[in-house]
């Protein structure tokens, strides 16, 4: 379905990207040159201290945020040549994002929430496969419930069966245990990481956690809007953690 | 859902409106019509002024059908003793009176028994108002010119009684005879002569009129067909029914601002939904379909429940009206009007709602990272403005289309449009003088300034 047009390429490819936005002391530069490759497969950690940017960066690559200057392209597709209805459709394809709030719809089920991307995908057996989606993060027996009535970490374990469903080539994941604590935190993180084996997807995870960040390929540093380190971590899959499937 | 009250509230009183002033202007319509023959007093009217009919005209007249005549003019009563009088419209009819409808009394009586001679005096059948004003009761006399009537009755309906223009003074119905008594009908005396057919049958009003016009092109007669009785109540109508329309436009117009209002709250309140759906893959397009939707699902419902309540308006009105009108209204449901206040209703939903259901294009989604969501300062799309540019037009055609009087409607188009624009206007002098004022020390007056200017 998401037939990539450079197989073998970068999945993700960041030419010189700027970010400036406008406010109320004048313009800030937020983004300043980052240049980047991740290659399709990979668990890339970003790290970086609060307002370096990392949020921005994510924002840019989920197709949600216009760069001032600079290419993005993922998938071989240049996001700066598309509309805003054809960024939303290959963000519907190709790219899932977890918040750190979890952002579920309150109104619907964790049932109805998986099956949202199924729906605006017109699928047919939406609930049916969103029933299975949420069995394989461990949420069999809450289908029926609303958000309200879960844990913060079942919350955030609908948000990743959500993000997953359609199978996408990027994930975008921005510090999904921010508002977890450390148990909770890393039941969560297995479980991205189960679904990230699963799929197949490249992960881009925004932590603050070394522990996290240890389990990844590769780590990229960002501060005050700039790469300042971008290094492959030694251990990342060969120690296997999270590996279920 | 429920931010959306107030959208139900505006939309159903304003479509309620129109609804109802067209359905009750249209059954009294229909009631004008299916009791022309009644009011008229015949199929058709000859009505000579000052003079009666000559043998030739008389001739041509009784041969078109059955003939009842009918003498009008202004008159003097008074109490027998002459201390106390009172201006009348005197009306005399011949026996063959009335050709269709039934005249009332009471007490209840024939009508030409009532009117008759007994003894010395011929009867009168009169206004209630009369022995009020006279001190008189049903059974006195009366003096008119120098005949002495007897009261024999009030009048309780008079079929025909809205045909005969203005009327300055209570009436009094005498017989052609007791007219004659009066010594009233000299030369030069002004006299109204109505002559009322019955046309024989198959014989078309209208075309029989316009036959009577050229067989007598010189006698100045004015003729009128059932067809087209009583164009003065129809006129007063027309002219009433056109003012509570506008009223009723106004209403909806009005109701139309708080639509937009709750529609733009409403979405307002969608906020984190919206951009969290935008995340998940959802386009401006669909979204701005999804609410479009649920908007007019919600505004067919309330126009529903308001052209019901419209349409069953005429069965609150009619007691209200049968005092003022010599008319009976019955029920029917009249779809042209409803249709038309269904029409405004949508398109006034639509050229209030659409711009705020544009703002699901401003959410900006990526701000969801941060926990916040701003919107982004974009135009509305054009698409957006030409479309809302059409509904108002059309909006404006249609009122003015299908006004009575379209210059009074052309008129009160502009008015609403300068309205319109002037609230624009001063609502944006007011965020320029906001914004330069700047951030006032206390609390309360820089919260307050703080709301007014958002982007
Ligand atoms: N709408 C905005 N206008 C101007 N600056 C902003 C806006 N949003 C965020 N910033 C600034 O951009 C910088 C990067 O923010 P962010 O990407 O959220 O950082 P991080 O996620 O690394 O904490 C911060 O300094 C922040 O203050
Ligand atoms: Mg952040």
């Amino acid at each position: 379905m998401t037939t990539s047009l450079h197989p073998g390429g970068p999945l993700v490819m960041l030419d010189d990207l700027q970010l400036t936005l406008g406010s109320a002391a004048g313009p800030v530069n937020i983004l300043r040159g980052i240049s980047l490759e991740i290659g399709a497969g990979e668990a890339v950690s970003v790290v970086g201290p609060s307002g370096s940017g990392k949020s921005t960066l994510m924002m840019v690559l989920g197709g949600l945020e216009r760069p001032s200057s600079g290419k993005v392209r993922i998938d071989g597709v240049d996001l700066g040549d598309l509309d805003e209805d054809s960024l939303a459709r290959l963000r519907r394809a190709r790219i899932g994002i977890v918040f750190q709030s979890f952002h579920l719809l309150p109104t619907m089920t964790a049932l109805e929430n998986v099956a949202i991307p199924l729906e605006l995908d017109r699928r047919v057996d939406a609930f049916t496969a969103a029933a299975e989606a949420l069995a394989t993060v461990g949420l069999d027996h809450r289908r029926m419930h609303y958000p309200s009535q879960l844990s913060g970490g079942e919350q955030q374990r609908v948000a990743i069966a959500r993000a997953f469903i359609l199978g996408p080539k990027l994930l975008l994941a921005d510090e999904p245990t921010g508002n977890l604590d450390g148990a909770t935190g890393s039941l969560v993180i297995d479980c991205l990481f189960d679904q990230h084996a699963r799929h197949g997807t490249t992960l881009v995870l925004v932590t603050h956690d070394p522990a996290i960040a240890e389990r990844c390929d590769r780590q990229i540093r960002l501060m005050d809007g700039r790469i300042v380190e971008d290094r492959r971590m030694a251990r990342g899959r060969i120690a296997g953690i999270g590996r279920t499937g | 859902m429920h931010g959306l009250g107030v959208f139900l509230g505006c939309l159903v009183l304003g479509v309620t409106a129109i609804a109802a002033i067209g359905s009750v202007a249209a059954s009294v319509t229909t009631a004008i019509k299916e009791d022309a023959r009644d009011l008229l007093g015949g199929d058709a009217e000859v009505r000579l002024a000052y003079r009666s009919a000559n043998s030739s005209e008389r001739e041509f007249l009784t041969q078109s059908g059955s003939l009842a005549e009918v003498a009008t003019m202004r008159a003097m009563a008074r109490t027998e003793d002459g201390t106390r009088r009172s201006l009348i419209e005197l009306k005399a009819v011949d026996a063959a009176y009335p050709l269709y409808g039934e005249v009332e009394l009471s007490p209840p009586q024939r009508l030409d028994t009532a009117l008759s001679r007994r003894g010395q005096a011929y009867g009168a059948a009169v206004d209630p108002a009369i022995l009020a004003r006279l001190g008189l009761a049903v059974g006195d006399r009366i003096k008119i010119g120098e005949a002495i009537l007897q009261i024999r009755a009030t009048i309780v309906r008079e079929p025909d009684a809205a045909t005969g223009g203005l009327i300055f003074g209570p009436r009094v119905l005498i017989s052609a005879e007791g007219l004659g008594e009066t010594g009233l009908i000299r030369p030069g005396a002004l006299v109204n002569h109505h002559y009322r057919l019955r046309l024989s049958p198959g014989v078309d009003p209208a075309a029989w009129a316009n036959s009577a016009r050229a067989a007598f092109p010189e006698a100045g007669w004015q003729i009128r067909s059932f067809s087209e009785a009583s164009p003065s109540l129809q006129r007063l109508l027309d002219r009433v029914g056109q003012f509570l329309s506008l009223v009723g436009l106004t209403a909806l117009l009005v109701g139309g601002v708080g639509v937009g209002n709750a529609v733009g709250n409403y979405i307002a309140g969608k906020t984190v939904t919206i951009a969290t759906l935008k995340c998940l893959g959802a386009s401006n397009r669909l979204l701005f379909a999804t609410y479009l939707i649920e908007v007019l699902a919600l505004a067919i419902a309330s126009i529903a429940v308001a052209l019901v309540l419209g349409a069953l308006a005429p069965v609150v009105a009619a007691p209200l009206l049968r005092g003022a009108l010599p008319l009976a209204i019955r029920f029917a449901i009249h779809p042209a009007p409803l249709a038309l206040a269904a029409t405004f209703g949508l398109l006034t939903t639509l050229i209030f709602s659409l711009w705020p259901l544009a703002g699901v294009g401003r959410i900006s989604a990526g701000a969801l990272f941060r926990d916040t969501v701003d919107r982004t300062g974009r135009r509305i799309p054009p698409a957006i403005l030409a479309t809302t540019a059409v509904l108002v037009a059309g909006l404006a055609g249609l009122a003015v289309a299908t006004a009575h009087d379209q210059k009074v409607a052309l008129w009160f188009v502009g008015g609403a449009l300068a309205a319109f624009g002037l609230f624009r206007m001063a609502g944006a002098v007011l965020l320029w003088v906001a914004r330069r004022l700047g951030r006032p020390r206390r609390p309360a007056l820089r919260l307050a300034l703080a709301t007014l200017h958002r982007p």
